[in-house]
């Protein structure tokens, strides 16, 4: 690990530590966390190898206020984000802490267990203290430091959700100071569980850094296909680190939606702990402007038969930024691996930039393991081909990019998610004059 | 319907056509046929506006106006088409919506409502029906993955929607087998009528089993060097090419 800057003691993260109320049964969190951050060399600088793309220090070491619970927010604010399907089973974290007034489970109650995160503290704080004490990711460790909230979810053994849970994150912005939310999710599929779980941070207009992490364990053979719809407002910085592991014969299939911001970063890390687990993971971003978005990905084949497939896809115009630094570690005693990565980028702008670096880590001899990664414009024969048949020139640049983007969209597991990735991430480029319709 | 005059083409420096001329008329159906290589394609490539070609002489009119002058999708809804020899894959795309879109803008350029998705829907599997498509090439992406035949049948396929008054088939036959052949060439001849020509443009005399021409011509190095009757046709079919290759 590269060293970083030491944190000084009038750092604006101290600074933000100094006023932070911290809640019992979150201090062992808390003060592993930051003992990782110091034992970790403190802020990352440019040299760091999990930076190596991302600029990550300007949105950390910056006067934050840690914020838990919202002023306000209206029933009417979270029903705008609520996915048709999803009207009876959502749940609703406002600025870092779990609401249940403002959600809704009727549809799933039977079927899972649902608490706010500081009630469940004595089953899943050690879990978290762990990862805190061993993580490498600064953005992972400031969660920790400064965590105070947030749910723990379980479904039990033999279950399948009747409908999918989707999981709101909202934040608020405000003018004076920069609002920071650390919320952690915990998810527990016991064995044979099935669930269908959406993720869709979003926020008030302006400036906001939300922070979230998830925890997520599937059992054997449990399913989770899994969405997260990263909304959030321009301006906002939007961390998140998902973790999860599998066990045996367990499913995880994960496609993530990003909209980018001034600071998109997400951290995945999987770990296929059981014989024959799989993992899918797709992931599609649409930028402009100086947006950024950034995907860093851990595969960790650990046991044999497990099959992982990774496709990530950037459209990238303006002087957008994007990246993608995703490893698969195949561990010695995992035999027959089955491993792919892909990364596409589809670059409409000569200013845009596309870091990719698909890479393998392997320590076992009978595996199957491919990487790659594209970056191109679009096709001209494929225009050619088009205007041939009479659709004018815009309208085939407009089908030929929207569709580079439609097949990871077609991937998110609910409809009414995927229709709202599809505005979300299609109605930048229609805005940007590559409307189909 | 289409006159080309005296067209010289090619790619930067290298000149692949050395002065075509050619007149097709409405309801003619024209076979230019010659060896690989000697400028069949490039010629109709040019004809419907692609950018990898230079035209260097010459001109070509279609319905009084300048075709050389129009861009490419102006030609298409002026009703000119090209059915490729080598159609390109274009991951992504639904064929269904790619040929709908096609229709419509096409309905637009004809001052017409957009089709009604159903009544499209009904258009096209009767068309596909006809040219003994399966219906999954509908949902499947626009050429991706495809046979060499069923390429060939896509483009058909796109013929037979977008009616066109000059089509140019280019090496339709390769690919396809006799019975597939024989479909395809049903539905270019029902395609065929009073008010719309063809060029089929084939190194193989085949399918002018199937689709009579009225004119047949000859195509070697970048020219025309004889137009004939179906005789010609017939002539070729025994005595190949070799001829016109040792003349200079
Ligand atoms: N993309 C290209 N760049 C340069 N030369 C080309 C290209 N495509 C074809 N040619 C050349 O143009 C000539 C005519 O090719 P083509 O029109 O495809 O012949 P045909 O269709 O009669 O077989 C050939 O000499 C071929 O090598
Ligand atoms: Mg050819």
């Amino acid at each position: 690990m590269a060293p970083g800057e030491p944190i000084v003691k009038d750092s604006p993260f101290f600074a933000a530590l100094d006023c932070f109320v911290q809640k019992a049964e979150f201090r062992a969190v808390n003060e592993a966390s930051l003992a990782r951050i110091m034992e970790i060399g403190g802020l990352p600088g440019r040299k760091h190898e999990m930076f190596t793309f991302v600029r990550i220090r300007p949105h950390i070491d910056t006067p934050f206020q840690p914020k838990f619970g919202v002023d306000s927010l209206s029933c009417n604010t979270v029903r705008r984000l609520v996915y048709h399907g999803c009207e009876k089973s959502f749940l609703v974290i406002g600025d870092g802490v779990f609401y249940p007034g403002l959600s809704d489970i009727s549809a799933v109650r039977e079927e899972l267990t649902v608490r706010p995160l500081i009630d469940a503290m004595t089953e899943v704080g050690q879990r978290l203290r762990d990862a805190a004490a061993a993580t490498n990711d600064i953005t992972a460790a400031m969660n920790g430091a400064f965590c105070s909230g947030g749910l723990a979810i379980g479904v039990k053994a033999g279950t399948k959700l009747s409908a999918p849970l989707q999981i709101i994150v909202y934040s608020t912005s405000a003018n004076e100071r920069l609002n920071a939310t650390f919320p952690a999710v915990t998810l527990d599929l016991g064995e044979g569980a099935k669930a269908v779980v959406i993720v869709k941070t979003a926020g008030e207009a302006g400036a906001y850094l939300s922070n979230a992490l998830f925890d997520l364990r599937l059992g054997v053979a449990a399913t989770l296909d899994w969405a997260f719809i990263q909304s959030d407002d321009a301006a906002a910085i939007h961390l998140a680190n998902i973790r999860m592991t599998a066990q045996k014969y367990a499913r995880f299939s994960g496609v993530t939606a990003c909209k980018g911001s001034r600071m998109t970063r997400q951290h995945h890390e999987c770990r296929l702990q059981g014989e024959g687990a799989e993992l899918s993971l797709s992931g599609v971003t649409i930028l402009e402007k100086k947006e950024e978005a950034h995907h860093y990905v851990r595969v960790h084949h650990e046991a044999p038969r497990c099959q992982s497939r990774q496709h990530f896809k950037n459209i990238l115009s303006d002087n957008g930024h994007s990246s993608v630094d995703s490893c698969v570690t195949v561990h010695p005693d995992a035999q027959l691996t089955d491993s792919n990565q892909l990364v596409n980028n589809l670059m409409l702008s000569p200013d845009a930039t596309a870091d990719n670096k698909p890479w393998l880590s392997i320590y076992a001899d009978d595996v199957k393991c491919t990487h790659g990664a594209t970056i191109g414009k679009i096709d001209e024969d494929q225009i050619f081909y088009l205007k041939s048949r009479g659709i004018p020139e815009e309208r085939a640049r407009a089908l030929l990019t929207t569709s580079f983007a439609q097949s990871v969209i077609a991937a998110i597991p609910q409809v009414d998610a995927a229709l709202d990735a599809r505005d979300m991430l299609i109605g930048k480029l229609e805005a940007k004059g590559f409307g189909v319709n | 319907m289409l006159e080309i005059n005296r067209l010289r083409a090619g790619y930067g420096e290298a000149e692949i056509l050395k002065g075509i001329s050619l007149t097709v008329k409405p309801g003619e159906i024209h076979g230019i046929m010659g060896p690989n290589g000697h400028g069949k394609s490039t010629m109709s490539k040019i004809l419907i506006g692609h950018p990898a070609y230079a035209v260097t002489g010459g001109g070509v009119t279609f319905n009084g106006k300048n075709l050389l002058e129009m861009p490419p999708e102006k030609r298409a809804l002026e009703g000119m088409f090209l059915a490729y020899q080598y159609p390109v894959e274009i991951p992504g795309v639904n064929n269904a919506e790619f040929l709908r879109m096609a229709y419509n803008e096409k309905r637009k350029h004809e001052k017409l409502e957009p089709v009604d998705p159903l009544d499209f829907d009904e258009l096209l599997n009767a068309k596909m029906k006809f040219l003994g498509m399966d219906s999954r090439f509908k949902e499947r992406a626009v050429n991706e993955g495809f046979s060499g035949g069923e390429k060939k049948k896509n483009e058909i396929l796109q013929m037979a929607l977008l009616e066109p008054k000059v089509a140019i088939l280019d090496e339709i036959d390769s690919g396809l087998d006799i019975d597939a052949l024989k479909v395809v060439a049903e539905g270019v001849n029902k395609l065929a009528g009073p008010g719309n020509s063809l060029m089929i443009i084939t190194h193989y005399p085949r399918i002018l089993q199937y689709i009579k021409p009225h004119h047949v011509h000859v195509l070697i190095r970048g020219k025309i060097v004889r137009s004939g009757g179906m005789d010609l046709a017939e002539e070729l079919e025994t005595t190949g090419y070799d001829s016109y290759l040792k003349e200079k």
